[in-house]
């Protein structure tokens, strides 16, 4: 375990579930609460909460904050893992909740609103400027996608601008890949999802594997895991384009009228059909006895030599640290495999839909990732011009979902200390703040512009390959990432009920024996459910009148 | 222990007194009460709400202190006297009186009664339709009742509505009756005339449509009381309203006494009470299919009820199965999309009708039963129907025979035709469909409500469904919950407010059973003007079955009548009257009554040819002289019906061509006048195709090349004039085949506009789908107007503009688009537009 650092006279304490008086943090008892005392909770999740503790330190040691704060100290860091938690004292409400600052995993929509229990953080955090950096605005180097996330739904009147919430991860989900394993079999990191196909079917028919390894192509985590269904509004959006899948979650369909027809998107059938052929429990591309593996036992087989790909996210590298230290310090071929993250292979569906075939639209990757130099030469049969394929294609390769929208930086309404708890937000966007929190995570980020390679080249030689191929992705000069804003951004989701399809369970379903249960299912079950009534019905619950 | 005494009766004070704004006991003492000069006393129509705490948008409705009403024998009909408290609180005492009519005759005080209105808040709209957040009338209490809890005070600057109502014997003599309603205001009075006009037509007793309104889901909460008796207060009130629960009985058992109790209580309502609705109980069970098992009826339970049925047929010598169904909608309520649906829906159905045909059979092969009527009995068995929530599906064929689905699909023609078939419909509301389909929400017009019974009739529904009427508890995640205030919480389940919620327990203001709503009243209101469409139907098909008899080539289109009635009410399903329109169309039924019962006339036939010219024809009983807007017509022809009886044919024009355009007709027969007045419209516009240019038709996905050909005779030989030819090139798979209309065609589309017909002309034979939306300023999404398909030749499009937020957009343009969800490719097509008609409201 990491050592905590000790903040002034605090030090760490254990929290105890959502059960505990309120406020207390466990053994060690808090400080009244007062108006000089920030009260923080932060949740433990991936990427730990060093960068809370190391966040609070390097806050009340900047000369701004002494100077505006005399006498503010910051009580014990309350955390624990337990995502109710933060419900539980946001319902407790004042007078039981004692916390000024929250880091938690929850919807903010829930809470927000005039009239909610948050703190409106329009003016005071994101039209506010950026502590110490003149003339630039909190919001102006806000990444674009969490503005948009995080921006309250008022579902009287849309054109109002209102925050309740940052955003205290940005991040993306995609394929961990052992670099090693796959170097070992002269394979490239698959640019298509017919490219991933195909190192699952050639792995499959490997003769003379050593028992034990590359017996399974990919472990896959526990059946009730959700990861790959993290990955797969990418592959819907890769194939409808931003603003396609944008328009889905606002109800507009391909003639920009609103109607049930959303859910003609092929995006979504083409997104199912890849995950389907990956996923299918006979074809033996999947680990069969991964089934039954808790999720860090799933994490610690993958790293352990069993599998080449493995559905996850960026806090992987943080989050198996201590494992990656034990595999090393045990030695061993494992000992050495090196993991990174891949940009999510582009639904080679797509290219079907452009006119390209699959071998085009992989080189295509490689141009748009700056592999290349010059474009494959092409002609769409769909019609499409070059540009329009190079577009789409580029477009593709930006968009990465992230578990980042969950994560909110809240502030109770009835906060006792609440403006240094403001304070501390807007210090977030500083680059002071952004490599503190790199640093902690091992290179996890804010979502805020901030170019490590280029600001602080040796924090980013620091870093471990995984996170290294992350940022060389997030701070690429190629193109901007963009993170598919969560359902929940969207009224329509967030109050009407709308989901991609009526049933969600598209990895328990494939990867159980003998499912029946096609993606074309999916889909059709989903257009018989969607009514024209039923959709008028969302529509107006949203707010969303015709 | 006076202390204590004194706390406990102050406890007992602030349970009484409950959040109701006009709770007032405990300050009653230190009050200043006001007098008529500290109220405002004005009257409005009963379509109208009238808030608590909103005291402006009232204008278009607001009349002066009085009540005037006309209806109909065997009518209730309502309207509304308003006190606003200036900056006093008021007390009020209101009692009516005897109305008298010039010949003497008397209309009894005891067939009017007031009701205080209860105001209920609605904190969110869900219905998303404009109507304000605030204090809503809903429910009514009788004034002595209100009186009784003092709770008849009127804090200052709020509005207090009492509603009037007038129950009208049918043998109440027609003519005018006038009195008056005595208002007191702390010790002054006043007296509000009250002017009651019966017209000689009949409502009748009976009712004609069948409704399945249930009450349940804790219903004897409020009323602190779960006995049968209560529940058949509640029942019986339901039935007052012309609606059935159904249910006879709260707690529905095999157990032979209950048996006999459920077929004997539905006996007495049907014959005694006119009900018109009966569920025959099926139990619980399971069936199997495909090695499944699925909840289903028991067999054994259903048989029970139905030869229990049959039994007090025979026994009574009445067919009790005309008014029962049976509604599996516990077991298969919506079941598209849901786990195992289709199966379900099998195991059910199937086990359903095995059921009821082995009964039907083995009642026909018992030799035993003698009754004169077996065989009628036997028939209504084979022809239960069992009423589904569901829209119609292909993939129930063969098992579900009646659907009975939301609103929204009745809503176009097309989509009416999949119930076409069905030997009587059914449809329901309740969360869902939102405004601007007709629902029971209290954030919604009571003409919402009222128009359904319209609707029916227009559309040939005889059932309509409600899932409860007693909601008096609160939906939550984890099931229902208790609430406290039963006069309180408009939203208890699912973002709807007032869903499930007709009826508020009377308890608390001693009326023993429920208190109704307003909501109800429309309801009934509504199906009242069914029974009159009704019975208008009826003479009309007997009229026209009597000419025929004769020979005569006559038929009376009575769709086409109800559509001229209606078309100011709603498009489709969708809901757009107003006080004043809904005013204009009553006014006209009721003349079309009187024509008919009084004059022997009948609009025979009715039709707008599209350009702004509506013709009618009339059949007159001979000797009557006809005016239409002042000119004596005269008879183009002459027929007689099987009884000898003569009438004049009168066919006339109106041309919408003023800016208000009216149809005043008068039939005088002897010394009797019967009058025919229909607002038409305003002046219509005519865009011809010579007055556009191109950039009127511009690019959505495709680019039109446009063409005027000055002799359209040269596209087809029928067509004069000039005409524009739109070529539209082909489109891929990835675009749509869609062109944009504006400029000239849109820039005097406002407010003002209410419908309009675009004339096109296709000359392919594949008759694709042309949808048309419209690019609105408030919005970047299109309003979609409909759909229709193209066929060859000359096509014309019926346009009806939005409401509400609407009329105060911009249109933009308009966008018309081929195949709008085909994901093939489109061949290059060509439209010709001959021109736009624009109908002003």
């Amino acid at each position: 375990m990491k050592k905590m650092k000790k903040i002034g006279s605090i030090s760490l304490a254990l929290a105890l579930g959502a059960s505990a008086a309120a406020g207390l943090a466990g053994c060690n008892k808090q400080p009244e609460d007062s108006v000089d005392a920030l009260d923080i909770y932060v949740l433990h999740k991936g990427n730990g909460v060093q960068w809370c503790y190391d966040m609070a330190d390097a806050f009340l040691e900047q000369d701004w904050v002494k100077e505006k704060y005399p006498n503010l100290t910051i009580s014990p860091i309350v955390t624990n893992d337990e995502e109710s938690y933060a419900s539980g004292m946001l319902n407790a409400g004042e007078g039981r909740n004692r916390f000024d600052l929250m880091f938690v995993h929850l919807d903010g929509q829930l809470y927000a609103g005039p009239s909610g229990s948050l703190e409106d953080l329009t003016q005071s955090v994101y039209y506010a400027d950026v502590p110490g950096e003149e003339g630039v605005k909190y919001i102006d180097k806000h990444n674009d996608s969490y503005t948009f996330i995080n921006r309250y739904i008022d579902t009287t009147d849309a054109s109002k601008e209102a925050y309740y919430q940052t955003t205290w991860n940005h991040g993306m989900d995609s394929f961990v890949y052992n670099e090693t394993l796959l170097n070992a079999l002269g394979k490239d990191v698959p640019n298509t999802t017919d490219e991933f196909l195909e190192i699952c079917e050639y792995v499959l028919n490997i003769n003379d594997r050593p028992a034990g390894v590359y017996d399974k192509t990919f472990t896959i985590q526990q059946a009730e895991n959700g990861y790959w269904n993290y990955i797969f509004p990418v592959w819907w959006a890769q194939y409808e384009g931003i603003q396609g899948y944008k328009n889905f979650w606002n109800g507009i369909d391909e003639n920009n009228t609103r109607s049930p027809a959303i859910f003609d998107q092929d995006g979504i059938e083409e997104a199912l059909k890849f995950m389907e052929k990956a996923l299918t429990y006979e074809t033996g591309y999947i680990a069969k006895d991964s089934m039954s593996y808790a999720f860090m036992e799933g994490q610690t087989v993958f790293m352990r030599g069993n599998g080449i790909f493995h559905a996850n996210g960026d806090w992987f590298d943080n989050e198996m640290s201590e494992i990656a230290q034990q595999i090393k310090d045990e030695g061993g071929e494992a000992s050495n495999y090196v993991f990174k993250i891949m940009k999510t292979p582009i639904i080679s569906a797509l290219g079907t839909k452009l006119g390209i075939d699959d071998a085009t639209l992989s080189a295509l990757v490689d141009y748009v990732d700056g592999e290349t130099t010059t474009a494959p030469e092409f002609t769409s049969t769909e019609g499409y011009t070059k540009d329009e394929v190079i577009d789409a294609v580029k477009e593709a390769r930006t968009i990465v979902h992230s578990l980042g929208p969950k994560h909110a930086g809240i502030i109770p309404k009835y906060a006792l200390c609440k403006d240094p708890a403001i304070d501390f937000l807007r210090f977030m966007a500083t680059d002071t703040a952004q490599e503190i929190y790199m640093k902690a995570t091992g290179g996890s980020c804010l979502p805020f512009e901030y170019n490590v390679k280029e600001k602080n080249p040796t924090l980013y030689s620091q870093m471990t390959p995984f996170h290294q191929a992350k940022l060389d992705y997030f701070c690429s000069t190629q193109y901007d990432v963009y993170t598919l804003p969560d359902d929940s951004a969207f009224p329509l989701a967030q109050y009407g009920g709308l989901t991609a399809t009526y049933d969600v369970q598209y990895y328990t379903t494939f990867i159980e024996e003998g499912h029946t249960k096609t993606a074309a299912d999916f889909i059709q079950e989903t257009k018989d459910t969607w009514t024209q009534d039923k959709f008028n019905t969302a529509l107006a619950t949203a707010g969303i009148a015709g | 222990m006076k202390k204590t005494g004194l706390k406990v009766l102050a406890v007992l004070s602030a349970l009484v007194c409950l959040t109701s704004a006009g709770c007032k006991n405990d300050k009653a003492e230190a009050l200043v009460w006001g007098g008529l000069s500290d109220a405002d006393i004005w009257g409005a129509p009963a379509t109208e709400k009238v808030y608590q705490d909103i005291s402006t948008g009232y204008e278009a409705f607001r009349t002066d202190a009085q009540v005037s009403v006309t209806a109909a024998r065997g009518e209730y009909e309502a309207g509304q006297i308003i006190v606003t408290a200036k900056d006093k609180d008021l007390k009020y005492e209101v009692s009516a009186a005897d109305l008298t009519a010039a010949d003497g005759t008397k209309f009894p005080a005891a067939s009017i009664e007031i009701f205080h209105e209860k105001y209920i808040e609605i904190t969110r709209n869900w219905e998303n339709n404009g109507m304000p957040l605030g204090w809503y009338p809903d429910a009514l209490v009788p004034v002595e009742n209100i009186k009784q809890v003092g709770e008849n005070v009127i804090a200052p600057n709020q509005n207090q509505g009492l509603y009037v109502r007038f129950n009208v014997p049918v043998d109440q003599k027609a003519g005018v009756y006038t009195g008056s309603i005595a208002l007191k205001i702390g010790d002054e009075s006043k007296s509000i005339p009250v002017t009651l006009n019966v017209l000689d037509v009949e409502v009748s007793e009976k009712t004609h449509t069948q409704s399945h309104y249930a009450v349940n889901y804790q219903y004897f909460r409020g009323e602190l009381e779960q006995s049968q008796s209560m529940y058949e207060k509640y029942c019986e009130m339901l039935m007052d309203y012309r609606l059935s629960a159904a249910i006879p009985m709260e707690k529905v058992t095999t157990e032979p006494e209950d048996v006999e109790y459920y077929v004997d209580l539905a006996y007495k309502w049907i014959t005694e009470y006119g009900c018109t609705t009966i569920d025959v109980p099926y139990g619980a069970g399971v069936e199997i299919v495909n090695g499944k098992k699925y909840n289903s009826i028991d067999r054994a339970t259903f048989s029970l009820y139905l030869k229990a049925f049959a039994e007090k047929s025979f026994e009574t010598g009445y067919n009790m199965f005309d008014q029962l169904i049976t509604r599996t909608g516990t077991l298969i309520d919506e079941p598209h999309g849901k786990k195992d649906g289709e199966a379900r829906v099998q195991a059910v159905a199937t086990a359903w009708k095995e059921t009821k045909l082995q009964v039907a059979q083995e009642l026909e092969d018992d030799d035993t039963i003698t009754s004169p009527i077996k065989d009628e009995v036997v028939e209504g068995i084979r022809e239960l129907i069992d009423v589904v929530t569901a829209a119609y599906s292909e993939v129930y064929e063969g098992y579900v025979e009646t659907f009975c689905p939301g609103f929204t699909e009745y809503d176009t023609e097309a989509s009416r035709a999949k119930y076409a078939d069905q030997e009587r419909k059914w449809f329901y509301g309740c969360i869902n469909p939102r405004s601007p389909y007709p629902t029971n929400k209290i954030d919604d017009t009571l003409l919402s409500t009222r128009v359904v019974g319209w609707m029916q009739a227009q559309y040939d529904v005889s059932g309509v469904l409600y899932w409860t009427t007693t909601l008096y508890q609160q939906g939550a995640e984890s099931g229902y919950m208790d609430i406290e205030d039963y006069y309180g919480v408009a939203e208890r389940y699912g973002k709807a407010n007032g869903d499930g919620l007709l009826f508020y327990p009377g308890k608390r203001y001693g009326v023993d059973g429920p208190v109704a709503s307003m909501r109800l009243e429309a309801i009934r209101d509504g199906l009242e003007e069914y029974e009159m469409l009704y019975a208008l139907e009826e003479a009309y098909g007997a009229k026209q079955a009597r000419l025929q008899a004769n020979g005569e080539d006559i038929s009376f289109d009575f769709d086409a009548l109800i559509a001229s009635l209606t078309e100011s009410l709603y498009s489709g399903t969708r809901v757009s009257a107003t006080t004043e329109t809904f005013a204009s169309a009553r006014n006209a039924l009721l003349q079309l009554c009187l024509l008919q019962s009084g004059a022997d006339t009948y609009l025979a036939d009715f039709a707008d040819d599209g350009y702004g010219t509506a013709s009618y024809t009339f059949l007159v009983g001979d000797g009557a002289t006809v005016k239409v807007n002042g000119e004596t017509k005269t008879a183009s022809a002459t027929v007689t019906d099987g009884d000898g009886k003569e009438y004049g044919k009168y066919s006339f024009d109106c041309a919408l061509s003023e800016a208000e355009n009216w149809l005043h007709m008068q039939v005088i027969v002897g010394e009797g006048t019967f009058a025919y007045d229909s607002y038409l419209g305003g002046k219509v516009q005519r865009i011809d195709a010579a007055q556009t240019v191109a950039g009127d038709f511009g690019k959505e996905q495709a680019t039109p090349v446009y063409e005027l050909i000055q002799d359209a005779s040269t596209v087809d030989g029928t067509l004069t004039g000039s005409i524009v030819k739109l070529a539209i090139p082909e489109c891929s798979a990835k675009s749509a085949q869609s062109v944009r209309l504006g400029g000239t065609l849109v820039k005097d589309i406002d407010a003002t506009t209410g419908k309009a017909i675009v004339h096109i002309y296709y000359d392919g034979s594949d008759e694709p789908t042309l949808q048309l939306s419209g690019s609105y300023s408030l919005d970047t999404v299109y309003y979609v107007f409909g759909s229709t398909t193209l066929k060859q030749g000359m096509n014309e499009i019926e346009i009806t503009f939005p409401s509400g937020r609407y009329e105060k957009a911009t249109l933009n343009y308009m966008v018309a688009i081929v195949n709008p969800s085909s994901k093939q490719a489109e061949p290059a097509r060509d439209l010709y537009f001959k021109d736009l008609i624009l109908y002003a409201k």
